[in-house]
């Protein structure tokens, strides 16, 4: 899910950055460091929205460097257990599939796949059920839902289900063809 | 991922094909006969670095062995896959070092083979800091299509890139656009504040997009009161939201 937030972040400068450009060579290092990382509190940082405030600033001991005190606002996105997200599907194997919903990558065990539908090795592995008017295989698009989640410092790696009611295929590319 | 991928709409409410609709108990069904395959759903855990991944043990009839473990609050997590053949192969999946859950054949401890139900509390705001607000898809994917653009504008700095995070997040947001005006959607959600539903379960429901009550119910539980007021005003909401959906 994306949130709108605001966060905190002490950025360093360089005095060689100091002069009447100096808050927009702030937010551009602000957007360089802060866009794009992953934090086990607030998730993807997908976005700067917009800096609130840039606070006074403090040299380093020892350094030339400045610290200032930067209040910005972000779009981040987090994945949370229990939430129902659309994913694709990017992997599939006889121990599940792997599928990506934003910069999140969900696993979905064979065990947390419906009992009625078989891995199929071959070219293009898939799941698919006994009639096979259901397959899962790569690009398929499915509605998954998060029962686990596992923060690091720089990555999200969820753990889906689909052995459930109102999920699964929801458009299935091989279908078209 | 390509864009295109994304970029491949469909209708939600005609073209979907969900692999379990019909059932009215989810995990019902011959897999869960521990008898004939011992297999054990455990997603009672709680750790710091997992906030709730289940513990299953499977054991497969010639005496493979699979086992899903979280780790102690204070382990690394770590996660271990390894297959070997399905008949008498050993699933591991294991997230935690020392001793863990794995059962053998459906002892698993004394514990039941039967599944137990997932359904939780869809508590977000509790792990979210007093200045997040939950945003819905189709909202989100307006403020990043809109930095996309100024970003565009911009561009003549070429030490400000946008980090692939940005891309997927946007094709995310954009594929998963059900609503074609979010501020009228969000007014028409806005009505679930009467019952306590909270900002993020409002969310979900708008970008999981259902189209009935037991589908509600079946992807966000914890609106499940009994209450005939919450029901009404959720039909009502449903009813709302399907005119504005964009079929695109």
């Amino acid at each position: 899910m994306f949130f709108h937030i605001v966060l905190e972040r002490n950025m360093l400068l360089h005095p060689r950055h100091f002069g009447p450009h100096l808050r927009d060579k702030l937010v551009a290092k602000l957007m360089k460091d802060v866009e794009g990382t992953c934090s086990g509190r607030h998730g993807f940082v997908v976005a700067i929205t917009g800096v609130e405030s840039v606070g006074k600033g403090m040299i380093r001991d020892g350094t030339g460097f400045v610290s200032f005190p930067v209040k910005y606002q972000c779009v981040v996105f987090r994945p949370f257990k229990g939430e129902v997200l659309e994913a694709v599907v990017t992997m599939v194997n006889k121990m599940g599939f792997f599928a990506e919903a934003g910069p999140v990558q969900i696993f979905v065990s064979n065990h947390l796949i419906p009992d009625d539908m078989e891995f199929q090795s071959g070219d293009i592995p898939n799941y698919t059920t006994s009639d096979g008017a259901i397959k899962i295989q790569k690009d398929t698009e499915v509605r998954l839902k998060l029962i686990g989640t596992r923060l690091d410092a720089t990555e999200i790696f969820c753990i889906g289900t689909i052995k459930e009611d109102y999920l699964g295929v929801i458009n299935d590319p091989g279908a078209a063809v | 991922m390509s864009s295109d991928k994304w970029g491949n709409k469909f209708p939600i409410s005609s073209g979907k094909k969900y692999a379990s609709k019909p059932k009215t108990v989810a995990t019902k069904g011959k897999d869960t006969s521990s008898s004939k395959k011992g297999r054990t759903v455990d997603s009672d855990t709680d750790s710091s670095d997992y906030e709730e991944l289940p513990k299953f043990s499977t054991s497969s009839k010639s005496g493979g062995k699979a086992s899903f473990e979280t780790p102690t609050p204070t382990s690394k997590a770590k996660l271990n896959t390894s297959v070997s053949s399905k008949s008498g192969g050993k699933y591991s999946f294991e997230t935690s070092v020392g001793k863990g859950y794995s059962g053998k054949g459906g002892k698993a401890g004394g514990k039941s083979t039967v599944p137990k139900a997932t359904v939780a509390k869809f508590k977000v705001e509790e792990e979210l800091p007093d200045n997040a607000s939950c945003l819905m898809d189709c909202e989100a994917a307006d403020i990043l299509e809109g930095i996309q653009g100024q970003r565009t504008l911009l561009s003549n700095d070429p030490t400000i890139k946008l980090p692939g995070s940005f891309d997927r997040g946007l094709d995310y947001a954009t594929f998963d656009r059900h609503y074609t005006d979010p501020q009228s959607a969000r007014r028409v959600l806005e009505k679930l504040k009467r019952h306590n539903i909270s900002d993020s379960e409002i969310c979900l429901i708008s970008n999981v997009c259902p189209e009935t009550i037991p589908e509600v119910y079946a992807l966000v539980p914890s609106l499940k009161t009994g209450s005939v007021g919450v029901e009404i005003t959720i039909k009502e909401v449903l009813q709302e939201l399907a005119k504005l959906k964009s079929f695109n």
